[in-house]
């Protein structure tokens, strides 16, 4: 697959996981939820993804747009930044409580993504190999 | 036209964390590494442009640069499979110092980048 393909993959898969991440902002009106729920399904979803690419010989394109693009756009890491920031106002423990609900069951879903596609398609192994080393 | 300039952010912004992702690697960064790299530099530009919005700034900015662009440049669903396959692999040190250093750069820049337009 020629690297343009992979290019245009990366680009449309962010755009459409974006565009429904903005949706789902609306309407979270801005409210972190919003932020939360993006980021606990997608890193759960990162989880299955990897396992699933671990153990099939995917489309070239399955990789950039699923991994990169898709689950990259839907994702933020700058929004839980700036979640982060709007909450300092708000007193700490509405701060901590976001962040370690981010941190902690956002980990926690990748996790269970992990061992649940390990299950599905027998891959352990390979998949630590593929996010220690490869692109997603 | 607001869900065009998402989009249009989108795509640059996830186009920018490949190329930055395999230019760091190239030279010899880990996939943690190329990361935090994005999700550092991304929280900055976020706190920038956030800032600058919390002003008077042109409508079109904030969903191009911050809502796309940031959104799509950094990422979380990566981040946490690379703290989690860490973690299950025995390599805990690592698995916290990821999360820690995500964590506190993100929010230290985009602070730093809210001060400085705000």
């Amino acid at each position: 697959m020629s690297e343009g393909g992979a290019l245009a993959a990366v680009a449309a898969g962010g755009a459409v996981g974006s565009l429904g991440r903005w949706g789902l902002a609306s309407l979270a009106s801005g409210a972190v939820w919003g932020t939360l729920l993006v980021n606990l399904s997608g890193a759960f979803a990162m989880g299955l993804l990897v396992t699933w690419l671990a153990r099939r010989v995917p489309h070239p394109l399955a990789r950039p747009f699923l991994a990169v693009g898709l689950l990259g756009g839907w994702t933020t890491y700058s929004g839980v930044a700036l979640d982060a920031h709007g909450l300092v106002g708000d007193g700490l423990l509405g701060l901590l409580g976001y962040l370690v609900t981010t941190l902690g069951v956002g980990v926690g879903a990748a996790l269970l993504g992990l061992v649940i596609g390990d299950r599905l398609w027998h891959s352990n192994a390979v998949a630590d190999e593929i996010v220690a080393e490869g692109e997603l | 036209m607001t869900a065009l300039l998402v989009a249009l952010g989108a795509a640059l912004g996830a186009l920018s964390r490949h190329l930055v992702a395999t230019a760091l690697s190239r030279r010899g960064a880990t996939a943690a590494g190329g990361v935090l790299a994005v999700n550092a530099t991304g929280s900055l530009l976020l706190g920038l442009v956030a800032g600058h919005a919390s002003g008077a700034a042109p409508s079109w900015l904030l969903p191009l640069v911050g809502v796309g662009f940031c959104g799509a440049y950094t990422t979380f669903a990566t981040h946490a499979v690379e703290v989690a396959s860490a973690a299950r692999t025995g390599r805990t040190r690592h698995a916290l110092a990821d999360l820690a250093l995500n964590l506190v750069l993100g929010i230290a820049l985009l602070s730093l980048g809210w001060t400085i337009t705000a």
